[in-house]
């Protein structure tokens, strides 16, 4: 078990943090994110399970997480990474996990997220025709769009 | 022989009409769960003359099963508008009624009425495949008793129902 | 002039599963590029539970996966206990599974009819939904739903069996073991099931690892990765079992990997039953629900679904309301990488059958 993690401390800018067996945290900076992802692909993270933003609005940051999946060891990894919420720009993962794609057209739609290499992050992805901040955002107040935009139904619509 | 009035004609078109109601397979949200069953062995519509439809141009029913976001809404009104008179809507499940547990969603329609008319709703999230049953049987019979007239009212107030679908699709 | 056409197949297609739309491009009837349009089961359920305190959101998560829902909740309460350190108590490990692998068995019974339908026998969807209603009928009787249960949340499940129900599971899985018999003779001994699928719509080995497939796809390419034996949860790590592998990975593997997945599921029932304590706590002690109770972290928690790996990614901050949460439905990685490439090369025909041989659950990743 500690094998692994040692492996992972390896890696050259990797700050580790063991929650539980089988599920490891690492903390990475911007430039060293695909790299890293390289890396552990290389010890054995063949599987990326989910990719993903959580916008942290009080730091001013986006932080990206990418879940991988260690198949011969049994392990979890989540590999994090803080970036600039004003200027979110990320580099592609796809390369390295092709199901990275997908994932990062969601997070390009949802949060705004600028996805370096992708050429289809950007594009429509789930929405259509969609004109507003990014819905995912926290500062996209959800109830106030739908009360602008749709009519709910009260209780005195009924003779209408 | 005399000839028959209008209001007779209509009286037995709809009788025969009735009989024989065939529902659009458009699976707009997750209450197309409770239809297979609905549809197959065990519930069985087909002993009411219902049958599952795949083109909307032949399909008398089409079922709004759960929420409708607004991508799918587009796509909801190209059906009902593709479908010949007389077509009826039925609203399924609380999300189609008021937004159910969606009420917060960005994406979600609220009020199923508003955009195009509906006939019937069924309440319930979701509803059972006795109540989807008990849905067409009374649909059955406002369609005999000549109160089924949603296509009728869309026609008529196009203008209501165009100006709120320009709301939400832009 | 051009030599291919775009052809649109959904939303509205009776061979789609579920609302969605796949744009494929057509040389004659050969699909030369095919591509995923998603969106319209889009439902905001991450944004809402952002909105939602720990004890409402039960309700919402559910609606995640419509076929098999109880995923959602063993998923999101094994987040939640996570963060709060709560070890459940020993029945409602085993509720837990028996219930998880009823929603299975009932999921794979409705993916075999939807598969035979899509290949045009239409008798065997006649008959496992309508067996698969039995199943139906017992979660009925554990908490008053037919498909949304609700009954599986953070500290255990919400209420003891009703008498005698354990009886009745047993008796569901004989009645399932009898059908399937026939279900073999008529659809999985079939020639035509067999011309139709094998060989078709491969997904190798290599090709499986590095695409990031999970569940049947890489199970039916020959590795034996399933949650339930790599990281136990409820009480799978007190079961004895082996994971079903085959190697071809197409189309036919693919099916009958599901077909052995439900033995297995059957398997797993009658051995739950038999070793469950037959008294005891079903819930742990759990503080008041509306309090900010769940502590600041953040978790991944992951089960088995029919489909594959379904994984939720909580972070809390301790206000009461989950931060974030993101759900990994295995769908997501199968439809845009997977499905996208091996659509490619396929007929027309076959385009739907491979879309529900890989198990394309629309709301996974609409959300």
């Amino acid at each position: 078990m500690m094998g692994i993690v040692d492996k992972i401390k390896e890696i050259d800018g990797t700050k580790v943090t063991v929650q539980r067996e089988n599920r490891i945290f690492v903390d990475v900076e911007k430039e060293r994110v695909i790299g890293t992802l390289y890396s552990m692909k290389l010890i054995g993270f063949s599987q990326l399970s989910v990719l993903s933003v959580i916008d942290r609005i009080a730091d001013n940051q986006f932080e990206i997480f990418y879940v991988l999946y260690n198949r011969d060891e049994k392990v979890n990894a989540t590999v994090r990474v803080w970036i600039d919420r004003d200027n979110p720009v990320i580099e592609t993962a796809e390369k390295i996990y092709p199901s990275a794609h997908a994932w990062e057209r969601e997070i390009a739609e949802m949060f705004g997220v600028k996805v370096e290499g992708n050429e289809e992050a950007g594009k429509p992805f789930i929405l259509e025709n969609w004109n507003d901040l990014p819905p995912m955002r926290k500062d996209f107040d959800s109830i106030k769009y739908s009360s602008e935009h749709f009519v709910f139904r009260h209780s005195e619509d009924k003779n209408e | 022989m005399e000839k028959m009035t209008q209001d007779q004609v209509r009286t037995i078109a709809n009788m025969l009409r009735k009989r024989s109601l065939w529902m659009i397979h458009y699976c707009t949200g997750c209450g197309a769960m409770e239809l297979p069953p609905t549809m197959t062995s065990r519930y069985d519509m087909s002993r009411l003359g219902l049958a599952p439809f795949v083109t909307s141009r032949q399909a008398d029913i089409l079922l709004i099963t759960g929420y409708l976001n607004v991508k799918t809404l587009r796509r909801v009104i190209t059906v009902y508008e593709q479908m010949l008179d007389p077509k009826y809507v039925i609203g399924f499940g609380s999300c189609a009624l008021n937004g159910g547990v969606y009420w917060d969603s960005y994406a979600v329609i609220k009020q199923l009425d508003r955009y195009i008319p509906a006939d019937l709703y069924i309440a319930g999230c979701m509803p059972r495949p006795e109540a989807i049953i008990t849905a067409f049987q009374d649909l059955m019979d406002l369609i005999d008793s000549g109160k089924a007239d949603g296509y009728k009212r869309y026609k008529r107030d196009l203008a209501y129902y165009k100006e709120n679908q320009r709301k939400v699709l832009g | 002039m051009s030599k291919s056409y775009e052809l649109f197949i959904g939303p509205n297609h009776p061979g789609i599963p579920g609302n969605f739309s796949v744009k494929i491009e057509l040389e004659g009837d050969t699909v030369v590029k095919a591509k995923g349009d998603p969106g319209y089961l889009h439902r905001a359920f991450e944004k809402a539970m952002e909105g939602r305190y720990y004890i409402q959101n039960l309700a919402l998560i559910p609606r995640i996966c419509v076929p098999e829902p109880d995923i959602n909740e063993a998923a999101y309460a094994m987040a939640v206990e996570d963060l709060m350190g709560i070890e459940i108590p020993e029945r409602a490990k085993y509720i837990r599974t028996i219930v998880l692998e009823l929603a299975r068995v009932a999921n794979l019974t409705f993916w075999m009819g939807s598969f035979a339908a899509t290949l045009g026998l239409y008798t065997l969807s006649q008959w496992s939904f309508g067996d698969r209603d039995y199943a139906l009928d017992l979660f009925n009787e554990i908490c008053g739903a037919r498909v949304y249960h609700m009954f599986i949340w953070p500290g255990g499940v919400r209420r003891d069996l009703p008498p005698g129900w354990e009886d009745r599971v047993l008796d569901y899985v004989k009645y399932i073991k009898e059908r399937l018999v026939d279900y073999d003779n008529i659809f999985f001994k079939n020639v035509m099931f067999k011309y139709r699928t094998k060989g078709m719509a491969v997904v190798t080995k290599e090709q499986a690892i590095e695409w990031g497939a999970t569940g049947p796809i890489l199970k039916a390419a020959g590795v034996a990765q399933d949650v339930r034996k790599d990281d136990p949860y409820a009480a799978y790590g007190y079961l004895d079992f082996e994971i079903p592998t085959l190697t071809d990975g197409d189309s036919w593997s693919r099916a009958m990997i599901r077909r052995m997945e439900l033995d297995l599921s059957l398997d797993l029932i009658e051995q739950a039953v038999k070793k469950m304590p037959k008294k005891g706590p079903v819930c742990a002690k759990m503080p008041n629900p509306l309090k900010g109770i769940v502590p600041a972290g953040e978790t991944y928690a992951k089960v088995e679904s029919a489909r594959g790996e379904h994984g939720f990614y909580m972070v809390s901050d301790n206000t009461g309301k989950p931060y974030r949460v993101a759900v990994r439905g295995a769908s997501h990685t199968h439809m845009f990488t997977i499905a996208e490439k091996v659509l490619i090369g396929q007929r027309l025909a076959d385009v739907s059958h491979t879309l529900v041989s890989l198990d394309i659950c629309p709301p996974e990743f609409d959300r």
